[in-house]
C-alpha cells in the first residue's frame, strides 16, 4: 500500500488530482454556494429561504443589468482585439535587441503596477473636455477640436476601451515576448534562408506555432473583461448615466453596498455562464487540435 | 544566432520606423503617468485653481512626504510607511509558492495526455471567471474552519489558491509547447515525475517563470480586498493604507498626496519589472533539447 | 491619612487593572484628515479611561461592511462597526447579530436627550442597536458670497427665489449651479426638490411608508421638472466630475452654488475659507422646513467576550458623552445627535443644522438612511438615467420613481 502510494506520488495524475481537489473545494465550493444563494432571498447576510429562480427573472428585467451585458460584449471584443494587436507588435519590436529594452519594457508594463484608482483619475483628467486633451489642443489654436467621448453616453465606453488596452497591452506583450524567446533558433535560420518577408514569417509561421501562448493571453484578457471593476470605477463609475456599467460592477455593487446578496449571486452565476459562452470557440479549437 | 533579424542588420529606414513606433507607443503609455507625476509635486493651491494639466507653479515634495509618513489612514496618521514590511512579507512567499505550485500543476496537466486532463484544465480555467466577491463568504468559512482566518499564513494561502487557475494556465500552455523528448529522455534514465520536473523542466522554464512571477507579484502587491479581509490587523498590507488615503469619499481630497502615495506604493513593482529583463533569455528550450 | 491615601491608590490600581481588560476592535472608515481627527477625539477619551483600542480602518462604507460581515461570518466579529442606520443595520439586527443597548440607554436616560428622529433610527423592534456619533444632512446648498454680493442677491428663501438667484448668477457669466457627474451627487438634487415641495410629512409617506397613493401625487412630476431645469445652469465639464472638484468651483468663484451635504464644508475649510465670510450655507429653501439627516453610528456586534463587552460599554459611554459629541461635531463638521448639549462652539452652518435637527417635525431620514441599500441604489440609477437622458420627460421620471419605490 505505502509502496503503491509512493509510486503514485511521482506520477502526474497524483499532482493534478491534489491540486484539483484544492481548486474544487475553493472555487467550485464557492460556485455551488453562490448558486444556492441565488435561489434565496438574502439581503446582506445569507438566509436560506428559497424563492426559486425569481432573482434571475428580476435580473432579466433590470435595465442596468441588460445594459451591462451589452456593454461587456462591445467592450470585450474591442479590448481583446486591441490588446492582442498592440501587445504583439510591441513584443515583436522589443524582441529585436533594441537599445533600452529594459526601459521600454518597464514603460509598457507600468500601468499594471500603479493603483488603478489613481491612474484612472489621470485618464479622467486627460479625457475631461474642459481641462484635458481637448482643452490643450484648443489652446494650441485648433478651436474646433472636439474630443469629449468621456462625457458622451454613447462614446464613453470607448474611453474605457482605450484605458483598458493601455492597462493590459503590457501583459500581452510580456507573455508573447516570453513565447518569442522560446521559439527554436533553427526555425529563424530556415526562415531567413527561404527569404520570406519578416511580417509573413510572423503571421504564417511563428504565431501559429505559438497558439498556446495566445490562448493564455485571450483567456486572461477575457477574465479581465468579466471581472474588471477598478478601472471603470475610477474613470466613469458607470456613467454618464448607466452608459458604461459592466456585469462585474453590478455584482460588486449588489453584494455589499446594495445588500442584495441573492441578486448579486444570480449575476455572478450568469457571468460564469457568459464566460463559458465566450470561451467556447477557444475550447472548440483546443479540443479539435488534440484529436 | 537564434534571434529574428535584429537592429544591427536592419536597414536604416526600418530602424528609424521601429524606434519611432516604440517612442510613440511609449508616449501613449506615459501620458497618464506624466499627469500623475506632475500633480504629485504640485501645491494644493495649484490644484484648487483647476490647472490640473499645467506645470506646477512651484515644485514641492511635501505631498510625497505626507504620503509616506503623515497622511491619515484611520486613527493613525503615519502614511503608507507602516504597511511596507507587511506587503513584502506577504508578497514574496506568496509569489514563490504560487509559481512553484502553478509550474508543477501546469507541467502535470501538460504531461498527462488524456482527454480527461483537458477537461480538468477547462474546469480550472473557470476559476478565472468567478468574481472574488462571490468567493468571500465561503472562503472565510473555510479558512476559519482551518483556524487561519485573519492570520499571516491565511493571507498567503488565499493568494496562492486564488492564483492557481492563473498560474496553472500560463505554465500548462507553455509546457504544451515544450517538446516531449525532454521529459521522455529524463524518464528513460529512470527519473520520477517530480525529479524530472525539478531538475529538467524547471531550469528550462526561466522565461515563463519570470512572466508568472511578474504577474503574480503585480497582482498580490496591489491586492486590497483580500488583504483587508484575510490578513488580520497585524499583517495589513500597504494597499490598505494606500486605499484609505486615496479613496475616502467624503473627506477633503488632496489629489497631489494621493498621486504621490500611488507612485510610492508602485516603486517595488517597477523595480521588479526593470530587473526581470535580465532573466528573459533566448533559446534555453532549444539548447536543452540538443544538449 | 496615610492609610487613606494607600487605600485610594490601591483602589485606583484596582480600577486600572479592571480597565485594562476593556478592549474594542473598531471597524471604521473615517480615514481623511478631519475624520481621523474626529475619531481620535473619541479614541483619546476612551483610552484615557483605560480602554484599549484596536483600529481596523478601511477606505469606505462598502469595504467596511464587507470586512465587518466577513469577520462576523468567520467568527471574529469586530466589537464596534461604523455605519449608518440604514438597511444594513436592520439586516444585522434582524439576524440577531447586534447587541441591544437598552440597559445603557435606560440607565443613562438617552431616550430623553437624543433627537427624536435619531432615537427612532437607531431603535429596531424596541432595541437600541446603534449609537449616533453625529448627524449630517443632504439638503444643503453652498454658495460663494463674493458672487452673491456681486450680483446683489441674498440667500433665497423659496424655490422661486433660488432659480431667480441662479438666473442672476448665470447672467453675470458664472456657472450658477456646480454639479458633479457622479450618480449619487445627481440624486441629491432630485430629492432636494421632492423634500422642498412636499415637506417632511410627504417625504415620510413616500420614503418610509412608501405609500402608493402618495407616489401618485403630481408633485413628483413638478420635482422632476425642477430637477431637469437645474441642468440649464450647469457647465459642460459636469459629467464624471468628483464632488470635491465641483465644490472647488464654488471655492474659486467659478460657480455660484452647489447642492451638497455638509461634508462639503471640510473642502472650504481646507482651502482656508470661513463660513459667513468667503462662503455661505443654507438648507434647501422650502415652505415647510425640512432637514434630511444622514447619521453616523456605531453598532456593537455580539462578540461573546467579556473583555470586548466591557470595552463596548466604555466606548458607548464615551461616544455619548455630551462634551465628546460637541467636540466630534466641531472637528468633523457635523451636528451633535444629543439635543441637550452646548451649541455655542459650533460655526454658523453647524448651528443652523443643529437648530433644524432640534426642531420637532423638521428632521427626516435622508434616502441613504431611510431606504434599504438596494432601493437607494435603484433610486440613484433612476435619477442618473433621467439626468443624462434629456429625452426622458418629467412624467416618465415620476413613473420610474414610482416603480422603484412602490412595494
Amino acid at each position: 500500500m505505502t509502496h503503491w502510494f509512493k509510486r503514485q506520488m511521482f506520477r502526474p495524475v497524483f499532482t493534478v488530482v491534489a491540486f484539483f481537489a484544492v481548486i474544487a473545494i475553493f472555487f467550485y465550493g464557492s460556485i455551488g454556494w453562490t448558486f444556492i444563494m441565488s435561489l434565496t432571498k438574502s439581503t446582506l447576510i445569507p438566509r436560506y429561504d428559497f424563492v426559486g429562480f425569481d432573482q434571475y427573472v428580476e435580473l432579466m428585467d433590470n435595465k442596468r443589468w441588460i445594459v451591462s451585458c451589452i456593454n461587456m460584449v462591445v467592450f470585450g471584443l474591442l479590448f481583446i482585439i486591441g490588446s492582442l494587436i498592440l501587445g504583439s507588435i510591441l513584443a515583436i519590436l522589443l524582441d529585436r535587441g533594441i537599445a533600452g529594452e529594459g526601459a521600454f519594457r518597464t514603460i509598457f508594463l507600468y500601468p499594471l503596477a500603479i493603483s488603478l484608482i489613481v491612474t484612472g483619475l489621470g485618464w479622467r483628467w486627460l479625457l475631461d473636455p474642459s481641462i484635458g486633451i481637448q482643452a490643450m489642443v484648443r489652446d494650441m489654436g485648433w478651436d474646433n477640436f472636439v474630443f469629449d467621448w468621456l462625457t458622451q453616453p454613447d462614446r464613453a465606453i470607448y474611453t474605457l476601451v482605450i484605458a483598458s488596452i493601455w492597462r493590459s497591452a503590457g501583459l500581452v506583450m510580456i507573455i508573447v515576448l516570453a513565447g518569442l524567446r522560446s521559439v527554436d533558433g533553427d526555425l529563424w535560420k530556415a526562415i531567413r534562408m527561404e527569404n520570406v518577408p519578416v511580417w509573413r514569417a510572423y503571421v504564417q509561421v511563428i504565431f501559429p506555432g505559438m497558439r498556446p501562448v495566445f490562448a493564455s493571453c485571450i483567456v486572461l484578457l477575457m477574465s479581465e473583461v468579466i471581472r474588471g471593476y477598478d478601472l471603470i470605477v475610477a474613470m466613469t463609475n458607470g456613467g454618464p448615466g448607466i452608459s458604461t456599467e459592466m456585469p462585474a460592477k453590478f455584482a460588486v455593487d449588489f453584494f455589499f453596498a446594495r445588500m442584495n446578496l441573492s441578486l448579486a449571486s444570480a449575476a455572478s452565476i450568469l457571468m460564469l455562464l457568459l464566460s463559458l459562452l465566450m470561451l467556447a470557440p477557444y475550447l472548440y479549437s483546443e479540443f479539435r487540435r488534440r484529436d | 544566432m537564434s534571434s529574428p533579424s535584429n537592429t544591427t542588420t536592419m536597414p536604416l529606414a526600418a530602424k528609424i520606423g521601429l524606434y519611432a513606433f516604440l517612442i510613440a507607443s511609449a508616449l501613449f503609455f506615459l501620458a497618464p503617468l506624466i499627469v500623475i507625476v506632475i500633480n504629485s509635486v504640485k501645491p494644493m493651491a495649484d490644484i484648487r485653481s483647476g490647472s490640473l494639466l499645467s506645470l506646477p507653479s512651484e515644485i514641492t515634495f511635501e505631498p510625497w512626504r505626507i504620503a509616506w509618513s503623515s497622511a491619515c489612514t484611520g486613527l493613525d496618521c503615519s502614511g503608507i510607511r507602516p504597511g511596507l514590511m507587511n506587503s513584502i512579507l506577504i508578497t514574496v512567499p506568496s509569489v514563490i509558492i504560487s509559481v512553484l505550485a502553478g509550474a508543477l500543476n501546469g507541467y502535470a496537466l501538460a504531461q498527462w495526455r488524456a482527454r480527461f486532463a483537458d477537461w480538468l484544465m477547462l474546469l480550472i480555467l473557470i476559476g478565472l471567471f468567478v468574481p472574488y466577491q462571490a468567493m468571500l463568504y465561503p472562503t472565510v468559512k473555510m479558512l476559519s474552519g482551518m483556524g487561519i482566518f485573519r492570520s499571516y499564513w491565511g493571507i498567503i494561502f488565499v493568494h496562492v489558491v486564488y492564483g492557481l487557475p492563473y498560474t496553472t494556465l500560463l505554465f500548462r500552455n507553455f509546457y504544451v509547447g515544450v517538446p516531449d523528448e525532454i521529459s521522455r529522455a529524463a524518464r528513460m534514465e529512470g527519473a520520477t515525475f517530480l525529479r524530472t520536473f525539478w531538475s529538467v523542466i524547471l531550469p528550462i522554464s526561466t522565461n515563463i517563470i519570470v512572466v508568472v512571477a511578474i504577474l503574480q507579484f503585480t497582482g498580490i502587491w496591489n491586492d486590497y480586498l483580500l488583504g483587508l479581509i484575510f490578513a488580520g490587523n497585524d499583517n495589513m498590507p500597504m494597499t490598505v493604507q494606500l486605499t484609505n488615503i486615496v479613496n475616502n469619499s467624503r473627506g477633503a481630497a488632496e489629489p497631489n498626496v494621493n498621486m504621490a502615495a500611488a507612485l510610492l506604493a508602485a516603486i517595488p513593482t517597477l523595480v521588479v519589472y526593470f530587473i526581470s529583463g535580465r532573466y528573459f533569455v533566448r533559446g534555453i528550450a532549444t539548447g536543452a533539447v540538443k544538449g | 491619612m496615610n492609610t487613606c491615601k494607600l487605600l485610594l491608590t490601591s483602589a485606583m490600581a484596582l480600577i486600572a487593572t479592571q480597565a485594562s481588560a476593556q478592549t474594542v476592535d473598531v471597524q471604521q472608515y473615517w480615514t481623511s484628515a478631519s475624520e481621523s481627527k474626529a475619531m481620535n477625539v473619541i479614541a483619546d477619551a476612551y483610552k484615557a479611561q483605560g480602554g484599549t483600542w484596536i483600529d481596523s480602518p478601511s477606505a469606505d462604507y462598502d469595504s467596511t461592511i464587507a470586512a465587518a460581515t466577513s469577520r462576523i461570518v468567520g467568527g471574529e466579529a469586530p466589537s464596534a462597526v461604523l455605519m449608518t442606520p440604514n438597511g444594513a443595520m436592520l439586516d444585522l439586527a434582524d439576524a440577531g447579530l447586534l447587541r441591544s443597548l437598552n440597559e445603557l440607554r435606560d440607565a443613562e436616560g438617552w431616550t430623553e436627550t437624543l433627537a427624536p428622529l435619531i432615537l427612532d433610527r437607531v431603535t429596531v423592534d424596541g432595541d437600541m442597536v446603534a449609537l449616533p456619533l453625529g448627524v449630517h444632512a443632504d439638503n444643503w446648498i453652498w454658495y460663494n458670497t463674493a458672487i452673491f454680493e456681486e450680483v446683489g442677491i441674498e440667500e433665497p428663501t423659496s424655490i422661486d427665489e433660488l432659480f431667480a438667484a441662479a438666473d442672476a448668477i448665470k447672467a453675470a457669466g458664472y456657472t450658477a449651479f456646480a454639479v458633479g457627474g457622479e450618480p449619487w451627487q445627481e440624486v441629491y438634487i432630485l430629492t432636494d426638490m421632492i423634500l422642498s415641495l412636499g415637506g417632511p410629512d410627504y417625504w415620510n409617506k413616500i420614503m418610509v411608508e412608501r405609500s402608493d397613493e402618495a407616489l401618485q401625487d403630481p408633485l413628483l412630476v413638478e420635482a422632476f421638472e425642477l430637477f431637469r431645469k437645474v441642468a440649464d445652469y450647469t457647465d459642460a465639464g459636469s459629467p464624471g466630475r468628483s464632488w470635491n472638484a465641483t465644490t472647488n468651483m464654488v471655492i474659486t468663484g467659478e460657480a455660484g452654488m452647489q447642492f451638497m451635504g455638509d461634508w462639503a464644508k471640510g473642502e472650504f475649510l481646507a482651502a482656508g475659507q470661513t463660513p459667513g465670510e468667503e462662503f455661505g450655507c443654507f438648507i434647501m429653501p422650502s415652505e415647510t422646513p425640512a432637514y434630511a439627516a444622514v447619521t453616523d453610528v456605531f453598532v456593537f456586534p455580539e462578540t461573546g467576550e467579556d473583555e470586548q463587552v466591557a470595552g463596548q460599554d466604555l466606548l458607548a459611554l464615551t461616544v455619548m458623552d455630551p462634551e465628546i459629541e460637541v467636540k466630534v461635531a466641531a472637528v468633523k463638521g457635523s451636528v451633535p445627535a444629543r439635543t441637550d448639549v452646548d451649541l455655542s462652539g459650533l460655526d454658523m452652518c453647524a448651528a443652523k443644522g443643529a437648530q433644524a435637527l432640534g426642531t420637532p417635525g423638521v428632521a427626516v431620514a435622508s434616502t441613504y438612511d431611510a431606504l434599504p441599500g438596494d432601493l437607494n441604489g435603484q433610486l440613484i440609477d433612476m435619477a442618473t438615467q433621467f439626468w443624462t437622458d434629456p429625452d426622458m420627460t418629467a412624467e416618465e421620471g415620476a413613473a420610474a420613481l414610482r416603480d422603484v419605490l412602490a412595494d
